[in-house]
């Protein structure tokens, strides 16, 4: 194949990159002109390929193009284009014009001229050149020229003038901008129906310009949603556009009597994704203000929603400010899960923000508020966590600080280090502390094992009247928690210090109604005991699971009276969040449910089948029969069996249950038969085959 | 600084009520209320003079301000400072309006240029003419 052959298969290929190449070394002789020609055409060629995917090296290819034939009429007029695109107008407008002097001036050009022009603001140079090009161009091209002297009219506020020029426009076949240019004539006297009735002729429903003369008429005739609609059908992101829809939003939720309906209302299907973005965006500050007026109000539960609500819809950025909001509610509403997330995010947002511009950046504020989340983990049981916290908090706040030393106490003595908490907290102890403070102090110091200094502390926290009955709550609440500790340590003489101290600052009588002998647990307890143990299960449920079923555990082994529906129902709820059930909650349930359906009351019956619907899968329910034939005497009763079966009917160990029951030889054969059909391993068929064998033989 | 479990949130700012931003220092606080305390001197408007006072008090000692700062809820910003959108919009059409309407005149949203392309294969041909045999 020779070089021309090798030229034109590139040139069929559509390969100017290839082409390119090849003339990067030229035959010897070739003429300059030529090459540069056939060069300046290729890179033309890849502009007309790329223009639409990839704008920047479109407009490369273009420039190069014209480099190289620098009067080239199209490539002049496609360079302006490139300028138009990217809105570098007077570059735009200068192509245009050499376009105009060059060998081939026509309406095309002129027409591109005279619009860069206006886009400059030369109306005066852009109404003599749109004036050249009517008389140059043909027929299209003449009629868009007229709608372009239309415009500069307008645009000098001769709209009477624009109008009349429009009138010369016969044809039907008239550009868009013509009726849009009608439509804009009217708002402008204010005749928006007329307006609208001009548009609604037009079939090109979804042009952006005719969408916007749209919401224009429909904002002139007082219908807000119409217009955000109209301005929504917008397909690009445009500033104009997007503050117009915004504007429209605003007026149309503020003649709403409920906010987020109105927010509804505005979304619909298929909007482009910068209307779904400021729709979403829009519902957080709804959300954000309402929960705002909400804490005016009062309404604490109501402003969390909403706060909440803002959370879930801000994508990914959240603002400092809502986020603070969430952390405070959070906080007020004893929702530590709340106001870990609200305190971590206002965190991460405040140190994104502006350095040095905001009070939020001085390290003082940023401390303290690590200091709030590491509060925030250590109410969900994560001492880990706040640990961390702290040491990022001391790190901002440089000096010793109060609030750091008692939260890291605090964590310290969570993580069982108690010696060391109470060295950290002691030097705080001194009389005049707030009394609340004593109360935590005396907890820190019972912890470490000084008795009488928490003896003396809470003593001090009484004294005051004014937070006498908080400090009586606070440390009866603690001592109940240290003595139920001591006791699961085996720690007895710990515990009846704790009892003795209590008896001490409340009286012998209050001591004896309050807490029961150490070894006589399985007695009689007071209800004291049992409001504080099961008030505090959900915080026990945040606490490691295994943690917290330890604990259940000995609740209802030791505490768990036939007749006290109310700890059953409230060790159930506690049940119910345990997911998968553990050996050890499977023994719990199990202990429960054969409690509370021997107790035969319809009451009890009920919490059973409570109870049962804490069992979420065949193995769960396998596990608590299995738990129950080993655990009781008898074996689960007809009703719990019942139950089980009608939600597993695969359970195997059900249906030989069943067989032992059964009132009949048919019924026990036909259950024999299911367990049969339903054992899957071979163990399971032995076994079955034995009973089998064993039915026979004492039949 | 107050009791961590009690934090006990404001809807009203003492920032806003003495007009100074949360960045204030001690000084700036003083000046503040003591500017603020000959528009309500005590004799004239006494509610309006306790509510200085409280604010004042409230925010005297940096710690304080940080618990101010900590406790309050933040009032939201208005709907076009959080969408960054401009605070006024005119609805009447505008000179961006026409402009926008005049590129639409142009050929900014045509699809195809083929028209304006020209053939390369006559080049080729008149190149490799051009050119000596033994040079090809």
């Amino acid at each position: 194949m020779d070089s021309r052959q090798i030229l034109h298969s590139l040139d069929q290929a559509e390969n100017w990159q290839g082409i390119l190449d090849w003339l990067s070394v030229p035959p010897k002789g070739a003429p300059h002109d030529l090459i540069r020609q056939i060069r300046a055409e290729c890179h033309f060629r890849a502009y007309l390929e790329v223009w639409k995917k990839h704008p920047s090296l479109a407009t490369m290819h273009c420039q190069k193009a014209l480099a190289l034939c620098p009067h080239h009429w199209t490539y002049l007029f496609h360079a302006g284009l490139c300028a138009l695109r990217s809105g570098k107008y007077t570059e735009a407008k200068k192509l245009f014009l050499d376009c105009s002097l060059s060998t081939r001036p026509n309406g095309r050009s002129l027409l591109h001229a005279a619009v860069s022009l206006f886009c400059c603001d030369q109306i005066t140079e852009a109404t003599t050149v749109a004036q050249e090009a009517d008389s140059l161009g043909p027929k299209t091209l003449r009629q868009k020229a007229v709608v372009l002297e239309a415009l500069l009219l307008a645009s000098k506020g001769d709209w009477a003038g624009a109008k009349t020029s429009l009138a010369r426009l016969t044809n039907t076949s008239a550009p868009l901008a013509e009726t849009v240019l009608n439509a804009f004539c009217e708002i402008h006297q204010g005749r928006f129906t007329e307006a609208l009735q001009i548009l609604a002729r037009s079939k090109r429903k979804r042009d952006p310009d005719l969408c916007n003369a749209a919401g224009l008429a429909e904002l002139g005739s007082n219908n807000p949603l119409e217009a955000a609609r109209y301005f929504a059908l917008v397909p690009h992101h445009n500033e104009r556009i997007r503050s117009r829809f915004i504007s429209a939003a605003k007026r149309y939720i503020q003649s709403h009597s409920d906010p987020i309906k109105a927010l509804k209302n505005l979304n619909k299907r298929g909007q482009s994704p910068w209307v779904q973005d400021l729709l979403l965006s829009m519902k957080t500050h709804t959300h954000w203000f309402q929960g705002y007026l909400c804490i005016g109000k009062d309404d604490l539960t109501s402003a969390t929603n909403h706060f909440l609500e803002a959370l879930k819809s801000s994508s990914g950025h959240l603002s400092s400010g809502l986020a603070h909001s969430l952390a405070l509610v959070g906080e007020i509403e004893e929702q530590p899960k709340t106001a870990v997330e609200g305190w971590r995010r206002a965190i991460n947002q405040w140190k994104l923000e502006t350095k040095g511009k905001s009070a939020f950046h001085s390290p003082l504020i940023l401390g303290h508020a690590h200091l709030r989340l590491a509060h925030g983990y250590l109410q969900l049981q994560d001492p880990q966590n706040a640990r961390r916290e702290i040491q990022r908090a001391r790190k901002l706040l440089k000096d010793p600080c109060k609030t750091a030393d008692r939260q890291e106490a605090l964590v310290l003595y969570v993580l069982e280090h108690r010696k060391q908490a109470w060295q950290l907290i002691k030097e705080y102890t001194h009389t005049d502390a707030h009394p609340l403070d004593h109360c935590l102090y005396g907890w820190l110091a019972m912890g470490a094992g000084y008795s009488s200094k928490a003896k003396e502390l809470w003593t001090l926290a009484l004294s005051d009247s004014q937070y006498h009955m908080e400090a009586r709550h606070r440390i009866l609440d603690h001592s109940t928690f240290e003595y139920l500790r001591r006791i699961s340590e085996m720690d007895y003489r710990g515990a009846s210090k704790v009892r003795e101290i209590v008896g001490l600052l409340f009286g012998e009588d209050f001591r004896d109604e309050w807490i029961p002998d150490a070894p006589a647990l399985d007695s009689n307890l007071n209800s004291l005991v049992h409001d504080s143990i099961f008030d505090s299960l959900p915080i026990f449920l945040e606490k490691p699971i295994h943690r917290a079923l330890e604990e259940l555990d000995s609740f209802v082994e030791y505490y768990l009276p036939k007749d006290d529906l109310r700890l059953a129902a409230n060790a159930i709820r506690a049940l119910r969040d345990v997911e998968p059930l553990s050996p050890l909650a499977v023994s719990i349930l199990a202990s429960l449910v054969e409690n509370l359906i021997t107790d035969r009351t319809d009451p009890g019956i009920l919490l059973a089948d409570m109870a049962l619907q804490s069992i979420k899968t065949v193995h769960e329910a396998r596990d608590v029969l299995r738990f129950m034939v080993i655990m009781t005497p008898f074996l689960p009763s007809w009703k719990c069996l019942e139950t089980l079966l009608s939600r597993f009917p695969n359970l195997m160990e059900g249906h030989l249950l069943r067989f032992v029951r059964a009132r009949n030889r048919a019924e026990a054969r036909s259950e024999l038969a299911i367990a049969e059909h339903l054992s899957k391993n071979a163990e399971d068929r032995t076994m079955i085959d034995l009973i089998r064998r064993l039915v026979e033989y004492s039949s | 600084m107050n009791d961590m479990e009690n934090p006990l949130p404001r809807t009203t700012d003492p920032f806003h009520v003495l007009g100074i931003p949360y960045e204030a220092t001690d000084e700036e606080v003083r000046s503040a209320y003591f500017l603020k305390v000959k528009e309500h001197p005590p004799e004239k408007d006494p509610e309006g003079f306790k509510r200085l006072r409280k604010a004042f008090e409230s925010l005297r000692e940096e710690e304080d301000r940080v618990d101010v700062i900590l406790n309050t809820f933040p009032s939201p910003p208005s709907l076009d400072q959080f969408l960054g959108a401009q605070e006024e919009e005119s609805f009447s059409v505008t000179i961006e309006d026409l402009r926008r309407l005049a590129l639409s005149l142009t050929e900014l949203n045509r699809t195809t240029f083929h028209s304006d392309q020209s053939k390369l294969g006559p080049w080729i041909d008149a190149l490799f003419d051009s050119i000596p045999k033994e040079q090809e």
